[in-house]
């Protein structure tokens, strides 16, 4: 065998072994597409939405006295409404009601009704999930922060938040015991027992005797006496006030209602299975095309600043616009204002229907189908779904609705163009986001 | 390349620790380039594509079945300084190795020992996190007692090796031998680059080779052989990175440095016998080959890389290969052709009970994920020297070879959390060009030998070195997360230049 034989025989030997490594697989130029999971992360990575650490663990006595003023109607002013009314462990801290009904309402939940004579509470009951996560705007309008730095509480005018106030959840627990609609009453109600409603006739302008009196309510009872005692052994009785107790009320919450252990959340900590394909595509959408992350970013998704989406006017209506609700704009006087409300932190928001500061759409598919159109689903709201006394408060005029759109955010003005598809990816991507310790509240019930 | 490509990037760097040691088969589950940091061993065929079966080896045979020790004579210091290097900066790095045999009588024995240094590569220093980089305002950072310091920039890259051989010719043309070799290990090449997102990685760990193999010689290059061999490989892989994280309570985004340890743990069993003989012709001989490896690895580290998730694996990996060489005065020639079937499966394992996303309980110890790849990869090698003689016994000889090394595989990924079954398949080509040239003199030798080996890649970031965001992503400095926005697979070349040297010292 020559040399010659030798490189034909090596020729076809190496032919043959690479014909066959050919012939069962293809080779495909592979796109130039990172992995879905990459694209994720990418995408996310621009918009400050990073893992949370554990709340601090809450002072156990702190909790437990917090537990018992959060489930106890003595806090309003007929005794008929707790904080639980309206955040109730059914409804996964909220009432499932468009609006809230405050004192003088029957029943609880989502078949609570308005009592004789009194009008809804002009807006939706927002879930206490998540609350305590570091938040520095609460309420629909923001009306109590921190815009002036930690510590510095703002509220509505005229109410001063005494300094024993630990934190912007236990400012915002200050007060609902003075609104008379959601809890206080007003002048000449009777409490359930048929006594008289002493927190009602305190005038408007003095907060401070209205929680002197809250107080005075609860000191009276021995178990209170013992709790306070024990949340707070360092103070005399004497030296207690309601900060304490709205102190005690957030430490609960802060306890109680934080869940972010979403798969999402484990999705962010690195866990790539954590989420459906369905999801990721939808977080996708929601960091991109959909834009949704533009306000809703952060590492709460959300709770950080304000916008006018669109949202149909319902209700009674706040302040010097009233029947109107102008949000923010009641706050703050700028035109670019007007109908904006918080945009809201978005874990667990898939327990928290019905959605928006009015309560206007009872699903995530509809509030989804609003951003995708804003404007269009401005013009042809559909009431339908609201109860028929909520429905009658429905602002539905022309006039209205073009108030409602001319401050219309900038990024809503125009239409999304998100496919059905797309649309339900981001249904999906959002209920990605519940944590399931947050479905069941039961527990925390007394 | 692409992130697509390293899909399955798991058990790569133990089979950058086997294709430098034959009779170890070589996993690879993606075309991550293995770089030449292991394989710097003597070779009189590496110029030559690296031929084995049917060609003898008179440097690396000894190396690859000690019983082939038998083949040494008189006394002899070797050594060969070696340097490899991966374009684009994603590797590198130089060993020297220095080595003695000793034949007296019906013993032989031989000791290497060698020192290596390994460069630093791209990724492996303050990265990519566009909280640092944005100098967040807010950010606090606390740092773990255990974390990797700036302390650890002046840390050993250097690996040490030692390798024993001792022998012994038992008559009728029997020999047996064992070796033992052994690393310390503080960097393998280009593991930084796996972790993309770290601020540093702290490696450590060893490896180990023991083999016993005997030998039957029925006469002038006809031969059997067979070797048993165990082979480990443990490293540990201290990976420091920064997070950014929300803290609710100080209502701030806060940055803690986190160390996270990931081990890397490869145990092989393996048997090989070989065989060669002449042909009718004493110029032309024709080997053949056959190989198991048994391999577990117990513990898998956690690359921050697209991949096939997997806490642990097994594989059971065979080649079947024959070759055919002639050797005149002047030419060597040879070609051989490996077939290589393996079977690995991996999987993850549920730390904790959890559930399916139908709801379906999982509990804790359940694979939740089951990987099974099925390889079929083929081997070609073709090599040719030519010898000048110049005066005497001194000579010139020079020589040139390739390699294709052509994986495939099929993945069937059970995944019990989705509820999803996916396959797929993937496949790459290697190829090696390979040269050298060795001068012969007085029974010494002095040899250059290099290979260029193409057609795999390495993880490495955009030029500008830092995060590019993504298209329409607003890129203002914020607080967010760290991600390898550049991250991509880069094609690159690796190069190994071995200038060897073996002097009789009596």
């Amino acid at each position: 065998m020559g040399t010659h034989h030798l490189t034909r025989l090596i020729a076809l030997v190496l032919a043959c072994v690479v014909g066959a490594c050919k012939s069962e697989y293809t080779i495909a130029d592979p796109p130039d597409q990172p992995t879905l999971d990459t694209q994720v992360r990418q995408t996310i990575g621009g918009w400050g939405v990073v893992p949370i650490l554990p709340v601090a663990q809450q002072n156990p006595a702190l909790v437990e006295l917090g537990r018992s003023l959060f489930f106890d109607k003595i806090l309003s002013g007929n005794r008929d409404v707790a904080c639980a009314t309206c955040h109730t462990m059914v409804d996964h801290a909220t009432d499932a009601l468009s609006l809230a009904i405050g004192t003088g309402g029957v029943s609880t939940g989502a078949t609570r009704t308005l009592g004789a004579g009194r009008q809804f509470v002009p807006r939706n009951a927002p879930s206490l999930l998540n609350q305590g996560l570091g938040l520095f705007y609460l309420f629909w309008d923001g009306r109590v922060n921190e815009e002036g730095g930690i510590g510095q509480f703002r509220t509505p005018t005229g109410v001063t938040i005494p300094p024993q106030v630990s934190n912007l959840l236990a400012a915002q627990a200050m007060l609902p015991v003075l609104n008379r609609t959601e809890m206080r009453g007003v002048s000449g109600d009777r409490d359930v027992a048929g006594n008289p409603n002493e927190l009602a006739t305190i005038p408007d302008e003095l907060p401070p005797q209205v929680w002197a009196a809250a107080m005075r309510r609860l000191l009276a009872i021995q178990e209170y006496q013992a709790k306070f005692a024990a949340a707070y052994p360092s103070i005399p009785a004497s030296s207690l006030g309601f900060a304490h107790a709205a102190n005690a009320i957030a430490a609960f919450e802060i306890q109680a209602f934080t869940h972010s252990n979403s798969p999402f959340d484990r999705f962010l900590s690195g866990d790539n299975r954590a989420m459906s394909t369905e999801e990721k595509r939808g977080a996708l959408l929601f960091f991109g095309k959909a834009r949704c992350s533009t306000c809703h970013s952060g590492p709460l998704l959300g709770g950080q600043s304000f916008a006018n989406v669109g949202v149909p006017q319902i209700g009674p209506g706040v302040g010097a616009a009233a029947p109107l609700d102008i949000g923010r704009g009641e706050e703050v006087q700028f035109p670019e204002y007007r109908f904006a409300f918080r945009v809201q932190p978005l874990r667990n928001v898939e327990l928290t229907a019905p959605y928006f500061h009015s309560g206007a759409y009872p699903t995530l598919e509809a509030v989804v189908r609003h951003y995708n159109n804003a404007d269009s689903a401005q013009k042809s709201y559909d009431p339908s779904s609201l109860t028929p006394a909520v429905r009658a408060l429905y602002h539905g005029d022309a006039a209205t609705k073009l108030a409602v759109l001319e401050t219309l955010d900038f990024r809503l003005r125009e239409p999304l163009r998100l496919t059905a598809t797309e649309q339900s990816q981001l249904v999906a991507f959002l209920k990605s986001l519940t944590d399931p310790a947050a479905r069941d509240l039961s527990s925390i019930a007394p | 390349m692409t992130y697509r490509l390293a899909l399955a990037l798991v058990a790569t760097l133990p089979a950058a620790l086997g294709t430098a040691r034959g009779q170890v088969i070589a996993v690879k589950t993606a075309p991550i380039a293995d770089g030449g940091q292991f394989a710097f061993l003597p070779s009189a065929n590496l110029g030559m594509g690296g031929l084995s079966i049917a060609l003898p080896d008179s440097a690396l045979d000894p190396f690859i079945n000690p019983a082939k020790g038998a083949h040494l004579s008189g006394a002899r210091v070797f050594g060969a300084p070696t340097f490899f290097s991966v374009t684009r900066q994603a590797g590198g790095g130089l060993t020297l190795p220095l080595g003695a045999s000793v034949s007296s009588g019906k013993w032989f024995t031989q000791l290497l020992v060698a020192m290596q240094d390994i460069d630093r590569t791209g990724n492996d220093g303050p990265v990519v996190s566009p909280l640092a980089a944005a100098e967040a305002r807010s950010a606090t950072t606390t740092t773990t007692t255990d974390v990797v310091t700036s302390d650890d920039d002046r840390a050993s890259r250097q690996n040490r090796y030692v390798h024993g051989l001792l022998g012994r010719r038992l008559g009728h043309g029997f020999s047996l031998a064992s070796s033992a070799s052994w690393w310390r290990l503080n960097a393998v090449d280009g593991v930084e680059l796996y972790y993309p997102v770290n601020d540093q990685v702290r490696q450590h760990g060893e490896a180990s080779d023991v083999r016993i193999g005997i030998l039957k010689e029925f006469g002038p290059g006809h031969s059997i052989e067979a070797v048993a061999l165990h082979n480990r490989f443990a490293m540990n892989q201290d990976v420091a990175s920064t997070e950014t994280l929300w803290d609710p309570t100080l209502r701030q985004f806060t940055s803690r440095a986190r160390v996270e340890p990931n081990a890397d743990e490869t145990d092989t069993w393996g048997l090989h016998l070989g065989y060669l003989r002449p042909l009718a012709d004493s110029t032309w001989h024709v080997g053949a080959i056959l190989t198991a490896n048994r391999i577990n690895q117990p513990r898998l580290p956690a690359y921050d890389l697209p991949e096939v998730p997997a806490d642990a694996a097994r594989a059971q990996a065979y080649n079947i290969g024959a070759g055919i060489s002639r050797s005149t005065s002047q030419l060597v020639a040879g070609f051989e052709a490996i077939y290589e079937p393996i079977w690995r499966h991996s999987w993850v394992r549920a730390d904790e009970s959890t559930e399916a996303r139908d709801g379906t309980p999982i509990d804790a110890g359940t694979n939740v994920l089951e990987n099974d790849f099925r390889f079929h990869n083929a081997i070609a090698r073709l090599g040719l020297g030519f010898a000048v003689p110049i005066v005497g016994e001194h000579a010139l000889t020079f020589e040139a070879g390739g390699q294709l090394r052509a994986i495939r595989y099929r993945l069937e990924q059970q995944d019990a959390i989705q509820g999803a079954h996916v396959t797929s398949t993937q496949g790459w080509n290697e190829w090696t060009r390979s040269w050298g040239v060795s001068y012969r003199f007085a029974g010494a030798a002095v040899q250059y030998r290099g290979n260029l080996t193409t057609g795999a890649s390495r993880p490495g970031f955009d030029d500008d070195g830092g995060v590019v965001f993504a298209p329409g992503i607003d890129a203002r400095p914020c607080c967010g997360q760290a991600v390898p926005f550049g991250l991509k697979f880069d094609d690159v070349r690796t190069t190994t230049h071995q200038i060897s040297f073996s002097v009789p010292i009596r």
